[in-house]
């Protein structure tokens, strides 16, 4: 796992928060922040899981965070979909 | 230059930057040009650069820099989530103590060890795999952690294969993990462990002239010799050197700590081992064993700058300790149910003695610490939860400088069990613990604020600083 020093170059980046636990049961995305202790199923993905939660990892630009969740969750709504993973600590 | 120049601790005072933004506070690592945060409640921590740094010390907080901090647990503005450091109570570390016997006499034991030793019965056993998977099966818990303990769990070797085999074939995957003086592994035993995926540790306390002085046989004779051929056995049937290694620092070991990590690193491969200081108790033989709190911090840095030696020389060996101690300080690791959030015992650990006693921990001498039975009928999570608000074993451990300490979160008042075996009662707080984490934690902060690269060294690439 990377553990990030925040910096210029990455401050406005979102990443998958160091404090979420992840699995798939039955295809679905569970998502679990142990600092909040708060679960959130995610949206069906639209790509291959693991592919998805790296790029997580990696960090996605806050302006692409849209985008992104359109391009790889199942859903109407990418804005809502994103407000919740921010709202529940699942990005940083 | 900077190299030489100490970190620089600090606590950054609560305070709000506009109404309802309330920074927490939380104590402050600086050395080059880089500052770790940590929140000593909830034990979450944030790395920063210089700049961003000021902008927390002029109270002058950017929008990306604060979201971060919402998310790290260090900012809270309404209707951000709420940190927390309940643990539930859900047991899945199961220690079961199966014999007192015991092949080896050991000057450091803890165990109040009868003339007659006895062994679990097999009906009493049998009551505990029944009912630990009936836990199992009311709770959904598909896989446990199971350590049969002794005297020598290997003695009881057809009981500890029966306990993985029966609750295998209950539908449950027990994870077993014992820690052995590897007196008794036969090339049968190590094949039928290595079959089912069993983790053992072999007890190991440096080099064979310390090891025989502190571990003797029962029959008085030197015993390393005896525990490299169990080693050994344990490598040709599978493990390789994927076996683990427990050590017990004493006074005798304390001088030859970087001879035995060199031995343990180059002739012996080990490529990782838990380094247990030795832990006082009225039964152990041997006072002076015990390391005063000077040989302790000294250790600790011995220890580390050993370790980094070895790795930059190409020996890849890391320690166990330092190992969940930097996941407890980047990540707020969850893994160790005795130092990354204090003493679980009773919440994600139980023991069982002989007679099917429930206890919160490996305190099965100790039978007024007892918090119920396998034979009472009673159902276990509710049986614990009335024990939490009954006996001292669950009440808060803390002393006068608690308060103000950066690894509450991590130690909480340390070992419950080890105060009670020092003490013979819980009173207080397990000082070795306080003094290790004292000790050890600005050590490790010191070495990734200086070296990042590190910490990927010391974590066998688990965590990269980036």
């Amino acid at each position: 796992m990377k553990v990030l020093r925040f910096t210029k170059n990455n401050i406005d980046t979102f990443y998958l928060s160091p404090y979420i636990e992840y699995t798939f049961d039955d295809e679905k995305l569970v998502l679990r922040n142990d600092l909040f202790a708060k679960v959130l199923i995610a949206p069906q993905l639209k790509k291959d899981p693991e592919k998805t939660m790296q790029m997580l990892k990696e960090g996605i630009p806050s302006a692409d965070a849209v985008a992104f969740v359109r391009d790889n969750f199942v859903c109407n709504d990418p804005q809502q979909v994103l407000e919740a993973f921010l709202q529940n600590g699942i990005l940083e | 230059m900077e190299k030489l120049t100490a970190v620089r601790r600090s606590f950054i005072s609560p305070f709000v930057q506009e109404k309802d933004f309330d920074f927490t506070g939380g104590y402050c690592f600086e050395k080059n040009g880089s500052a770790f945060l940590l929140n000593p409640d909830v034990g979450s921590s944030i790395l920063l650069d210089r700049d961003h740094l000021e902008e927390i010390k002029n109270k002058k907080i950017s929008d990306d820099l604060q979201f971060k901090l919402i998310q790290r647990g260090f900012m809270k503005v309404p209707g951000s989530p709420q940190c927390t450091d309940e643990e539930s109570i859900l047991p899945r570390f199961f220690i079961i103590d199966l014999t007192q016997a015991c092949n080896f006499r050991c000057t450091y034991c803890f165990r109040h060890l009868d003339e007659t030793p006895r062994t679990i019965s097999n009906e009493t056993l049998q009551s505990i795999i029944d009912f630990i998977a009936d836990y199992c099966k009311k709770t959904n818990q598909r896989e446990i952690h199971i350590q049969p303990w002794g005297g020598e769990p290997l003695i009881a070797w057809k009981k500890i294969l029966h306990i993985h085999d029966d609750l295998q074939e209950k539908g449950i995957k027990a994870v077993l993990t014992i820690e052995s003086n590897a007196g008794l592994i036969t090339p049968r035993v190590a094949k039928e462990a290595y079959e089912r995926d069993i983790r053992i540790g072999v007890s190991i306390d440096g080099l064979p002239e310390i090891h025989n002085l502190q571990r003797k046989l029962a029959n008085g004779k030197d015993s390393f010799e005896k525990m490299r051929q169990g080693m050994q056995n344990l490598r040709d049937a599978g493990y390789g050197t994927r076996h683990g290694i427990i050590t017990v620092l004493t006074r005798n070991t304390l001088p030859y700590l970087e001879e035995f990590l060199e031995y343990f690193a180059i002739d012996l491969k080990i490529d990782r081992f838990k380094l247990n200081i030795v832990k006082d108790s009225p039964v152990m033989k041997d006072k002076g064993l015990c390391l005063s709190n000077a040989e302790i911090i000294d250790f600790q840095k011995r220890l580390l700058k050993k370790l980094i030696e070895l790795n930059k020389r190409g020996h890849s060996i890391i320690e166990l300790n330092v190992f969940d101690k930097l996941q407890n300080l980047l990540i707020r690791n969850k893994g160790n149910i005795c130092i990354s959030r204090g003493c679980l015992g009773g919440k994600k650990m139980i023991a069982f003695d002989m007679d099917g006693r429930i206890f919160p921990c490996d305190i099965t001498d100790y039978k007024e610490e007892a918090v119920g039975s396998v034979n009472d009928g009673e159902e276990l999570i509710p049986l614990l939860e009335k024990a939490h608000h009954k006996t001292d074993f669950f009440a808060k451990k803390e002393s006068e400088n608690c308060a103000s300490c950066p690894w509450w979160f991590f130690c909480k008042g340390g070992c419950t069990t080890a105060i009670k075996y020092k003490k013979g009662k819980v009173e207080g707080v397990d000082e070795l613990e306080c003094l290790s984490n004292r000790s050890l934690y600005p050590e490790l902060i010191r070495m990734f604020l200086e070296e990042h690269e590190l910490v990927k060294i010391l974590t066998k690439n688990k965590l990269e600083i980036a």
